[in-house]
């Protein structure tokens, strides 16, 4: 396997790699590189303590569930319960940010972000840290598991169920919203359903809801009567529903394009989503098994798929940590530059997730992605600057980026060694020459031989590295 | 979510929308929202669009806590007043005369000149039916504009998304918010607003840093294209160059010096930051910023007395500032509460969270004095004072006639506007 083609998997099925993980890759070949990635249950995963306890929270709500609290306690706990949930999540958003970082299975964090922009839920709407603790848990433990079983649980999550009103959805009063999201989002996608169906398969989920216990059944409230749903007819309930979407060969076409798009590029053609399609049909909706597909395919290591997407926020702001090799990062900086640059972790614009691609890019969020990288090379601003603005950025590490391990390991001395090390670290590929010189140019612009062992040279090293960091090249993976 | 609104919007979105200028490149930064044409090639459209007249901003306050509304606006002629507020009560002879049973708070003298001087308005006895006590719950109906307790988008993001969508960038900087957070009322379908205590939306990282700056205007400016080149990169390289020039004249807005004294709290300074960015010529169209500190469950008297003093002198220096910039005819600032406070005192010589409170407007386009009817103090409920202007007529008003937005559209329901703006 080529060293362009394992980098281009690591960035894809990942968060980037170092040259030295590319090439240890690459020495396994397609198959056994691919497998690698895929078959990660046997990488030992270093135990991170959860975010929080659940004990505090779940004492709070259990007084706001018991009718015989006053209304002055409710009020008094409410306010509590609201506060202490809104430190958890900012704790849960530090975690997976730190999860993301060092976790050696990159693929799992990677899926589990993918999942958690296509089963959304947001916490201005859940108003739990608990529940969405839970649902990300959930959607790690099946990143790569059967589509079957995140349907199905799914369908049961206590975020989930709040966030698309299915606490409301009653057999004398029907909610659509989790039918609706359910066929047109998280399965079959736009125009392969009718307004009937949604009608119908929301009588099936009625009834489903979720208490401090966890989820249960209301059988009062669950319509058992005959519905009828791609002109089948039954008593279906919402696992029922669950298996006519999945025969509905629209869900194997919408999950595989959707897969294709997330990991190789947009507007794959029909024949080549059907492949994907096929492998998911034929293996029970396996996840790795289409991933499997996916990665080995000539089509994902083609010209057209490499360095042809926009970096999500979240995979810009891990990714830089991860190649420059920094350690002491702040977690909750890092959470609070990508929701700058317009990727709030457990706050989805809406119910859609986040759109992606060049709806990623505004001028602000640009200028968010720049001053990120800035802050991450060169450590924190000068205390007092930028007074005019308001607080000031994320802080992201305590102290600049030093360069000195990196430049002794490789043997770096002279400023073009210095420079093409690090574009080939950072973009994974080569600059034309007029643009390299300008990188160049930075660092060794104003200085009578940068040499590495000044404060002045260091500093040139990090500038010349946020130069190449802000290059619409840097962008791309 | 299941809001009926939000489905029309999806639809809405699905229309395929298009930008002008498909091969050359477009300016992102410009001070007329270009970007929502239905027709590509319909290059009149590129100087006027639907939805806000393009030269008007509204500032939003947030008088955050609760304003005690009573000892604001005081019913000075009131028996019920004096009865219920034996320790707190404002003294007749110390308020500052509206009319002949209404006064202003004593400390509130720049809000008094204001108001003689027509630049100031209020909106009596302001409020919402089945009143919520919560500061979380109030305010968030008040930013949503909803009380059916499960809309979580905000009234501005859904004026600013009724105004129009696009196939590009959403512009956030339509609405600035001066806090960590937008707040929710800018929160609409694809709306969000920017914060600006968010120093990374505006600054160019390479501001201190000339040598810097260079080598990325020259890697952009320089790039030469390239048959089969990414569209992504020439569209990174376009975004990037317009971004350091919106930096560039963002940090000239806050730079310049302002005419009027404003307070030196952090309040203060907010308004000045913000007639810095309206006189800078930004496209922003929606400020909000927040004055704490009214939640006076105790000791009151001094706490309001304060709060309304650097309320007035902030107001007052942001419109002599704004009317000296020449801007004040283009500026409307509404500042709200969340709710205000109960008649009766309480025991540590505060009052506890009640309902109806007043608002004001302040602006060059206002129509002056009092609007609407003080609550009644002889028919209260549990103890409070009942409102006699929704909220959400106020906020009619300001769709319809001062940013051009159809309130139906966004308050979801039909409301009647209050007239509160000269045509």
């Amino acid at each position: 396997m080529g060293l362009d083609e394992a980098a281009h998997l690591l960035r894809r099925a990942g968060f980037s790699a170092r040259p030295e993980t590319i090439e240890s890759v690459a020495s396994l070949g397609r198959e056994g590189a691919v497998d690698r990635l895929l078959f990660f249950e046997s990488i030992p995963q270093p135990l991170l303590p959860s975010p929080f306890s659940e004990d505090d929270v779940l004492l709070l709500e259990r007084r706001l569930a018991d009718p015989r609290t006053s209304a002055d306690e409710r009020t008094v706990t409410e306010d509590l319960l609201r506060k202490v949930n809104q430190r958890h999540i900012d704790l849960l958003r530090s975690w997976w940010m730190t999860r993301m970082v060092r976790t050696p299975r990159p693929l799992e964090e990677k899926m589990t972000l993918l999942w958690h922009g296509h089963f959304t839920s947001g916490f201005r709407e859940v108003q739990s840290s608990r529940l969405l603790w839970e649902q990300n848990s959930f959607l790690r433990a099946n990143a790569v598991g059967s589509f079957r079983t995140l349907l199905r649980g799914i369908s049961r999550d206590g975020a989930m169920l709040r966030y698309l009103d299915n606490q409301l959805n009653v057999k004398r009063n029907p909610n659509e919203n989790y039918a609706r999201e359910l066929m047109e989002l998280f399965t079959l996608g736009e125009g392969r359903y009718s307004e009937e169906d949604i009608r119908e398969a929301a009588r099936a989920f009625t009834g489903w809801g979720c208490d401090l216990e966890g989820f249960r059944v209301d059988a009062s409230d669950h319509d058992r009567s005959t519905k009828t749903i791609f002109g089948a007819r039954g008593r279906f309930n919402g696992d029922e529903v669950i298996e006519l979407l999945l025969r509905h060969p629209g869900s194997s076409r919408h999950m595989a394009r959707k897969l294709w798009e997330f990991f190789a590029h947009r507007d794959p053609d029909v024949q080549l989503v059907e492949r994907f399609a096929q492998v998911l049909r034929e293996t029970r909706f396996d996840i790795r098994l289409a991933l499997r597909a996916i990665f080995l395919s000539d089509e994902f290591y083609s010209a057209r798929a490499m360095f042809s997407q926009i970096k999500s926020p979240v995979s810009l702001v891990v990714g830089a940590v991860r190649l420059l090799g920094i350690k002491d990062f702040r977690p909750d900086g890092l959470y609070e530059n990508a929701r700058l640059a317009g990727q709030d972790l457990f706050q989805p614009p809406n119910v859609k997730g986040w759109d992606g691609d060049r709806k990623w890019i505004t001028s602000s969020t640009l200028l968010s992605r720049y001053e990120y990288v800035h802050r991450l090379v060169m450590g924190p601003a000068p205390r007092g600057v930028d007074a005019r603005y308001g607080r000031g950025p994320a802080v992201v590490t305590k102290r600049p980026y030093d360069p000195r391990p990196e430049l002794e390991e490789h043997g770096l001395d002279r400023p073009e060694a210095i420079a093409l090390h690090y574009v080939r670290l950072l973009l994974q590929r080569d600059l034309p020459p007029d643009r390299f010189f300008v990188i160049l140019g930075v660092l060794t612009s104003g200085k009578t031989g940068s040499s590495t062992s000044t404060e002045e040279g260091l500093d040139a090293v990090r500038r010349m590295i946020v130069a190449i960091m802000t290059l619409p090249e840097f962008q791309l993976e | 979510m299941s809001d009926r609104p939000l489905r029309t919007r999806r639809e809405f979105l699905g229309k395929g929308l298009t930008l002008l200028g498909l091969g050359a490149t477009v300016p992102l930064f410009i001070d007329e929202l270009a970007w929502c044409l239905e027709d590509p090639l319909d290059v009149p459209l590129l100087t006027s669009r639907p939805g806000m007249p393009d030269h008007r901003v509204l500032v939003v306050i947030h008088l955050a806590g609760g304003n005690d509304g009573l000892n604001t606006v005081v019913p000075f002629r009131a028996d019920e007043y004096y009865k219920s507020r034996p320790r707190i009560a404002i003294r007749p002879q110390d308020v500052l005369r509206l009319r002949g049973d209404l006064g202003l708070h004593p400390e509130a003298r720049d809000l008094k000149a204001l108001y003689d001087e027509g630049d100031l308005s209020v909106v009596l006895g302001v409020g919402y039916p089945n009143p919520n006590r919560s500061h979380f719950v109030s305010q968030e109906i008040w930013e949503t504009a909803s009380l059916d307790g499960k809309t979580t988008s905000g009234w501005i993001g859904r004026a600013l998304d009724h105004d129009c969508t696009k196939d590009d960038p959403a512009p956030a900087d339509l609405a600035v918010a001066l806090s960590r957070e937008p707040p929710q009322s800018f929160q609409g379908e694809i709306f969000q607003g920017l914060a600006v205590s968010e120093l990374q939306g505006l600054r160019f990282f390479a501001e201190g840093d000339p040598d810097l700056a260079r080598a990325f205007v020259r890697l952009h400016e320089g790039r030469v294209e390239r048959p089969g080149d990414s569209t992504h990169l020439s569209y990174l390289t376009r975004v990037g160059l317009d971004a350091r020039v919106a930096a560039d004249k963002m940090q000239k807005a806050l730079e310049r010096r302002v005419t009027a004294e404003f307070p030196r709290s952090s309040f203060g300074q907010d308004l000045a930051t913000v007639s810095r960015l309206i006189g800078a010529g930004l496209r922003t169209r929606v400020y909000s910023l927040t004055l704490g500190g009214f939640d006076t469950h105790s000791g009151q008297v001094g706490r309001h007395g304060r709060l309304m003093r650097e309320l007035g002198q902030g107001l007052r220096a942001f419109v002599t500032d704004l009317r000296q910039q020449g801007q004040l005819d283009r500026v409307l600032v509404m500042a709200f509460t969340e709710f205000g406070r109960r008649v009766q005192e309480n025991a540590s010589q505060g009052t506890d969270h009640g309902e109806a409170s007043p608002l004001f407007l302040a602006g060059g386009k206002i129509r002056p004095g009092l609007h609407g009817q003080p609550p009644d103090l002889r028919y209260l409920r549990r103890g409070d004072l009942v409102y006699t202007t929704d909220f959400r007529e106020v906020y009619a008003s300001v769709l319809k006639d001062w940013m051009g937005v159809e309130p139906a559209s966004v308050l979801g329901r039909a409301v009647r506007p209050l007239r509160l703006i000269q045509a």
